[in-house]
């Protein structure tokens, strides 16, 4: 009787300290919700991957040395290559953007692509013979927005044209490039 | 108006054609690597190459020097650089100075076309080689011609060198030899004035006297 009187409690202790940590600690259930949709999903070594919209269209490749899936579906990758066919418009021909880095974060929604060390950005029109090139740290492309947002010090150069600064902003659907805080000489 | 004192002599600007140099103005050598030294902030367009930049410094060779608040450079047919210049315009060349709201500065590849400023009232100054004086002038328009390396003033013109001063509608000054020409008939109110004083030596101070001297 004692042994039984003994378990009960066991098992009401267990119970009270269960309830306690899943509905008066909800902040705590929340982060540990975080932390499995931070959990990989899969992990990959040299990889090509071919991200999709929900028509079945090609968004954007991915080629790189090292992919993780998180289990929300957001992508991490080392030592990539990203290559990405914004749609043309009326008033533009179509182009092709590549871009190299260190590591990259993608959303699995898609929306901007972060992009960080060694950072090396190449945007060619069809029937452009010299691309434009963007060197930085650190790199953010806007896929929906067709935008290449820069706050490191940037080296830009376009054909013959070679601009440095901190901070830079490419319309890639107007073709017009932003340059601040600008230094270093521009030969004409 | 005219002037007249006893030591000055009025002359119309068609005396302006005798102090011309005979000589024939000889083109500077205006070729040198063209560059924006400094700059805050630009806008490139990658569909025609053209650049606007902002708190612009140019630089062409050793000889020229360009601030100017905006700059608008646009490469055109023939290797045709052309730089649209606004906000506090001034430009060094040589040791002429000009000033002006607005400017259109042309090269062909690397090499100084013309130089065209505009306002309300832009200046011009430039120290002649061996001379003493500064020449100033004020125009409504003035150009600099890379070729003949010669300054066209033009619209409500005033010049002065010390000596020479002209309020006329167009003046033309080489800037090989400082000399100035006015092509135009004499307009109504064109009035050039020279003052032959103005070039005379100023005499020699005398030995101080040793009784006064400390």
């Amino acid at each position: 009787m004692k042994k039984i009187l003994i378990a009960v409690l066991v098992l009401a202790a267990v119970a009270a300290a269960a309830w306690f940590g899943v509905v008066r600690k909800p902040e705590q259930a929340r982060v540990a919700q975080a932390v499995q949709e931070d959990r990989p999903d899969f992990e990959a070594q040299g990889v090509l991957l071919r991200q999709l919209d929900a028509q079945g269209k090609l968004q954007y490749e991915i080629e790189a040395e090292r992919v993780i899936q998180l289990a929300n579906g957001d992508v991490q990758a080392s030592r990539l290559s990203f290559h990405h066919q914004p749609p043309p418009g009326s008033r533009r021909k179509p182009q092709r953007w590549n871009l190299t880095a260190e590591n990259g974060d993608f959303p699995a929604e898609g929306g901007i692509v972060q992009l960080s060390g060694n950072v090396r950005a190449e945007g060619r029109e069809d029937g452009d013979r010299t691309p434009l090139v963007i060197t930085t740290e650190s790199l953010q492309y806007d896929i929906n927005g067709e935008v290449v947002t820069v706050t490191a010090e940037v080296d830009i150069t376009d054909g013959g044209n070679n601009f440095k600064g901190r901070g830079a902003r490419v319309n890639i659907a107007t073709g017009i490039v932003t340059v601040e805080s600008g230094h270093g000489k521009i030969s004409l | 108006m005219a002037r007249f004192r006893s030591d000055r002599r009025t002359a119309g600007t068609a005396l302006l054609l005798a102090l011309a140099a005979m000589n024939p103005a000889v083109p500077a050598e205006l070729s040198g690597a063209l560059t924006i030294d400094s700059w805050s902030r630009l806008e490139h367009n990658v569909q025609d190459d053209s650049t606007s930049i902002d708190d612009a410094r140019i630089s062409h060779g050793s000889d020229m020097s360009i601030k100017a608040g905006r700059a608008v450079r646009a490469l055109l047919p023939g290797n045709v650089n052309r730089l649209t210049l606004s906000g506090g315009v001034h430009i060094d060349y040589r040791g002429a100075v000009l000033d002006a709201e607005t400017a259109l500065v042309v090269f062909r590849g690397q090499q100084l076309q013309s130089a065209r400023v505009q306002g309300s009232q832009a200046t011009f100054s430039h120290q002649p080689a061996g001379s003493p004086r500064r020449v100033r002038g004020q125009a409504n328009a003035i150009e600099f011609d890379g070729a003949s390396n010669r300054v066209r003033f033009s619209g409500k013109t005033s010049y002065t060198d010390g000596r020479t001063e002209c309020n006329v509608e167009e003046l033309y000054y080489s800037l090989a030899d400082g000399s100035i020409i006015n092509n135009r008939p004499q307009g109504e109110n064109d009035r050039c004035t020279v003052d032959l004083d103005a070039g005379a030596r100023v005499p020699t101070p005398r030995t101080p006297d040793r009784s006064t001297s400390q």
